[in-house]
């Protein structure tokens, strides 16, 4: 999966995750500088994505027949 | 006191009031009754006393003034109302009457006993198990609202929510939330959002309003619907104060729409500043272990293990000086000793020079041919002696030789 597919969530728990084994002590150095870059890296995803969201509202209608569909509301 | 009668006994007064006082005490300790007010007095102790009936009965009642505190209208004759309480018997009048604990207006009066019931049910059923709640989302993307479409519940949802958590997209479902139909609207709003299977949370609520206004989140057909859904959901119904059937079974009861938008969405603003914390404590830790690391790396070039071959050469080069040295005073040794030795014999020499002899005064007596006489068998009469002294040498002839022990 490419990170632009990934949730904010599924990026939030990856960094929560490395954050914590980071913290502990026991990494190997080469490990730990991997895992810091790309902890990093993960805060500047989250960070863009936080920059560039913009909220979308899209209101559910009835339709003729019965069902719903979605219309977008600004 | 509560045997049951026998069949054929006789009771004193005070045996059957006690019997009746026990059964009508134990039937009907909490009991809901509806009824018009009359008699009302308000005794200048604070207690109410009245009467409740209708066409057919009435029922004495008192309303001590400790419970009456709480009642939120003003009670009047003739008004209709539900009280709740439990009925007492009093022996020495041989009357029974109601202690009421609980009044309302009529129509919200049924509406209580309604919620009541209801919630009794659902309880009983187990629909309010905290086992049952689904955790919310920790940063949701699609976040579903059912309410009224116009109202600032919405607005302050929508104005909440885009202030927090831009990055979620909302899914309005404007329904009615009042009135005829409302409940089964709501209910129905949950159903079709878990069949667009889209949203990872519900709002589900309405603005303040009074009992009548917030009743369709009171209604069964709602708190099936929650409790069916799969999304989890937050319920947030009018104000604070306000508790609704809905907030029972919801997985997360907010007090307010506006607390419910908080509580559903993390704020960015917080996870800004915690993406700078975090980021600040990584690299001060990065650096910490490399300076670690670095020590680390100190402390094993300068170990014996690597420097061994240089410290083999000093050990050599001192082991060789060491020998050298030995060397040399072995030979010096030597020297000195053979020094010593030949001062010795310099000495015993000299000792035994017969010259140093001479100094003394003694003489060495050789014969003509020079061989020195050691004794007097080596003489006779007329023999020549050379007689040499310190000085000088005398010749002489030998006469009267007699041998004798020298003593």
């Amino acid at each position: 999966m490419s990170e632009k597919d990934k949730s904010f969530e599924d990026l939030m728990e990856e960094l929560e995750t490395l954050v914590a084994k980071l913290e502990g002590q026991d990494l190997k150095l080469d490990d730990a500088i991997k895992q810091n870059e790309r902890a990093l890296k993960l805060i500047h995803l989250c960070r863009d994505r936080l920059d560039s969201a913009r909220q979308k509202i899209d209101k559910l209608v009835r339709t003729a027949e019965g069902g719903f569909e979605k219309q977008a509301l600004d | 006191m509560a045997q049951a009668p026998e069949l054929n006994s006789t009771f004193s007064v005070s045996q059957i009031t006690g019997h009746i006082q026990h059964t009508l005490e134990k039937g009907f300790s909490s009991v809901w009754v509806k009824g018009e007010i009359s008699n009302l007095t308000r005794h200048s102790s604070g207690h109410w006393y009245f009467s409740l009936k209708d066409s057919g009965a009435q029922l004495g009642s008192v309303m001590f003034r400790h419970q009456n505190e709480s009642v939120r209208f003003e009670p009047a004759h003739g008004m209709e109302v539900t009280a709740h309480g439990k009925i007492s018997v009093y022996p020495p009048q041989g009357r029974y009457q109601l202690i009421v604990d609980q009044m309302l207006p009529a129509g919200q009066g049924d509406l209580h006993l309604a919620f009541e019931n209801l919630k009794k049910k659902l309880m009983a059923e187990g629909l309010f198990d905290p086992s049952l709640k689904k955790k919310l989302p920790a940063y949701p993307s699609h976040i579903g609202i059912i309410t009224s479409p116009t109202g600032a519940a919405i607005r302050d949802m929508i104005n909440i929510l885009s202030r927090r958590w831009p990055l979620a997209r909302l899914i309005l479902l404007p329904v009615k939330v009042q009135g005829e139909g409302a409940a089964v609207e709501i209910a129905r709003a949950i159903e079709i959002l878990n069949s667009l299977n889209e949203c990872q949370v519900l709002l589900v609520g309405r603005g303040g309003g009074s009992l009548e206004d917030l009743w369709a989140f009171n209604e069964e057909v709602v708190a099936r619907a929650i409790t069916q859904s799969q999304i989890p959901i937050v319920s947030a119904v009018g104000h604070e104060t306000d508790i609704t059937i809905a907030d029972f079974v919801a997985d997360q009861r907010a007090p307010t729409p506006s607390a419910a938008a908080e509580l559903v969405v993390p704020d960015q603003l917080e996870l800004i500043r915690w993406f700078s914390q975090v980021e600040q404590s990584l690299q001060s830790n990065m650096r910490r272990k490399m300076e670690r690391h670095e020590q680390r790396l100190h402390a094993i070039a300068a170990s014996y293990a690597l420097k061994r071959p240089e410290l083999m050469i000093a050990q050599y080069v001192q082991k060789l000086d060491q020998m050298e040295d030995k060397a040399l005073r072995a030979t010096q040794d030597k020297i000195s000793k053979a020094a010593a030795r030949l001062d010795n014999l310099f000495v015993s020499v000299e000792a035994i020079n017969p010259l140093h002899v001479l100094e003394k005064g003694y003489a060495v007596i050789s014969g003509a041919k020079g061989v020195v006489i050691r004794s007097i068998d080596e003489v006779s009469d007329g023999v020549e002696l050379h007689m040499r002294l310190k000085d000088g040498e005398i010749i002489s002839i030998a006469r009267d030789v007699k041998k004798r022990k020298l003593k």
